[in-house]
């Protein structure tokens, strides 16, 4: 019960964020808009690790920084600001189901690259999605 | 170019925008997975990544960014980009809290419905600003069942 409490706290995190930055976005360039929330963002995220993850921290390789580098610019450059992009485009309610379908394209790389099986809940999720997106794509 | 020509090529620009966050934020949801589980604890990992990537951004952009910043937006930009970058925290942490209390099964399509907050968010803060259409909701709501049964697919 408290587990499915705390992801639907997660849940309306992600969804806030989209209608805040579309209001802030009024003001500025979605660029600036991304830097400015991640300034936030990273404020807050390093005061949680160093308080609850200081020692991990101390002991944290090279190699480390190569794949925080790698999954920061998939993550931030690229993903939060075309999120950001397309918030200030087209809107909050058509971005967010899109970019919301995020797990189609994790599936589509575990079953092309990760050698993981096709199954009828993964196509008929696919499916799914794909009208989904194409009823919002739709219309005028 | 028109004003509809305009509409439209900002329309195309937002879609490709859209689709091309989802496949990066896929992307690193299988990526995500091996460094947390192989290179840091989540938290960690999450710090570090945005401290660099933020390092990128700032190199690309850091004209943009400057302009901005010389320009002096409203208070009300920055209060609202800020609080974007909180809630975006706090919905990882909230995350990672969830996992830490219920297995992902569970977690991982609770945590979808957040496109249909969106909506339910847009139309009661944004009316002014954005219409949703039934068409809308009704596609948040495919992509959201979608999502979940590839979630049960994948687990």
């Amino acid at each position: 019960m408290l587990g499915a409490a705390l992801a639907l706290c997660a849940a309306l995190g992600f969804g806030a964020s989209a209608v805040f930055a579309r209001i802030g976005l009024q003001y500025m360039r979605p660029t600036t808009g991304a830097f400015v929330s991640l300034i936030v963002g990273i404020a807050i995220t390093l005061t949680l690790a160093v308080v609850f993850n200081l020692d991990d921290i101390l002991t944290l390789g090279g190699i480390a920084f190569a794949w925080f580098l790698l999954s920061g610019t998939l993550n931030f450059p690229l993903g939060r600001l075309l999120n950001f992009t397309s918030v200030n485009s087209i809107g909050v309610s058509r971005s967010a189901p899109i970019v919301g379908a995020s797990p189609l394209f994790a599936a589509i790389l575990g079953v092309t690259l990760g050698g993981e099986s096709m199954n009828l809940f993964i196509f008929a999720g696919t499916l799914t999605i794909i009208a989904g997106i194409a009823l919002i794509v739709g219309q005028k | 170019m028109t004003i509809s020509g305009i509409a439209r090529r900002e329309a195309i620009i937002g879609y490709a925008a859209a689709i091309g966050a989802a496949a990066c934020y896929g992307t690193l949801a299988v990526l995500g997975r091996k460094i947390a589980t192989d290179i840091a604890p989540p938290l960690v990992a999450n710090s570090f990544s945005m401290i660099l990537g933020t390092l990128v951004l700032a190199a690309i952009f850091q004209s943009q960014i400057r302009s901005d910043f010389r320009v002096r937006p409203s208070r009300k930009g920055w209060l609202f980009v800020a609080l974007a970058g909180c809630a975006s925290t706090w919905g990882v942490t909230f995350w990672f809290l969830a996992l830490g209390e219920a297995p992902a099964i569970l977690v991982a399509p609770l945590a979808a419905v957040h496109p249909l907050f969106s909506v339910l968010l847009t139309m009661v803060f944004l009316r002014g600003l954005e219409r949703v259409t039934m068409r809308t909701v009704l596609g948040a709501l495919l992509v959201i069942g979608g999502v979940i049964l590839i979630t049960f697919g994948i687990q």
